[in-house]
């Protein structure tokens, strides 16, 4: 199955154009023009179920809200598309092709099967 | 910080509703009340910004966008202090970008509370998150 990504609003958008130069089948979107950017001001309960309706996972450094709304959504009984997150001390947000690369061995690793997984690049 | 009371009259409904939204997030009407007056004020002295729920309490976001005002001023640290370089990375106005800064500028303590909770010990994520685990690249 095709891997796809979606990159929340703080990760530079050129990202995905560096994802899929290194692996052009996944389907890697940025938040601010995925779907028409119809979720560019989503609330943060509403994209985890987003992405998990389009099997998509979310790329965040985001770990002040994130780790609360996953915690929230299994609470409800929910399941998640993925994520992966990456440590914002390690990949500066100009540091597009390390942070590329790093996504690209996650999914290498985990065989693009992110459904219920988070994964912390560090 | 010392605060100063005000009185206010509200039509009753509002009263049941605040009442019931500070019950839902276990505060105070008072608390509640207070909160939002103080980001009525700051929003109409900053229109760039508005202010979610979150499970940190509320932050201060750049307006119209899944932007906490947090992470675009660290991106434009990210950058040496070269917000134009951040704006692009960001896909955002320049001007808008430097509005939420002005607004981190003004309300510093804020700003850095939720900002160390972005730093909290990644460690942290394994009591956190189900399913979680690290990948060191």
């Amino acid at each position: 199955m095709k891997s796809k990504l979606l990159l929340d609003s703080h990760v530079p958008a050129d990202l995905a154009s560096a994802v899929r130069a290194l692996r052009p089948e996944v389907d890697v979107q940025h938040v601010s023009t995925w779907q028409e950017g119809a979720y560019i001001n989503a609330a943060d309960d509403v994209l985890p179920e987003a992405c998990w309706q389009d099997n998509r996972a979310l790329v965040s450094k985001d770990r002040a809200t994130l780790p609360g709304w996953i915690a929230l959504r299994v609470a409800d009984g929910k399941e998640h598309g993925g994520v992966l997150l990456y440590d914002l001390e390690r990949f500066r947000a100009h540091q597009i092709g390390a942070l590329a690369k790093g996504i690209v061995t996650a999914l290498d690793l985990t065989k693009g099967k992110l459904t219920n997984r988070w994964i912390t690049l560090r | 910080m010392a605060t100063k009371p005000i009185s206010l009259r509200v039509d009753p409904q509002i009263k049941v509703q605040l009442q019931d939204i500070a019950r839902r997030f276990g505060t105070s009407p008072a608390t509640l009340g207070a909160d939002y007056v103080t980001e009525g004020v700051r929003t109409t002295m900053h229109p760039s910004i508005e202010f979610r729920q979150t499970p940190v309490g509320r932050v201060a976001y750049v307006r119209g966008l899944r932007l906490p005002v947090w992470l675009a001023q660290e991106t434009v640290e990210d950058c040496g202090g070269d917000a134009e370089k951040a704006a692009k990375l960001l896909r955002l106005p320049l001007l808008l970008l430097k509005a939420a800064l002005l607004y981190a500028k003004a309300f510093p303590q804020e700003i850095n509370a939720v900002r160390a909770a972005g730093h909290r010990p990644l460690d942290d994520l394994d009591r956190l998150v189900p399913n979680h685990s690290f990948l060191k690249v």
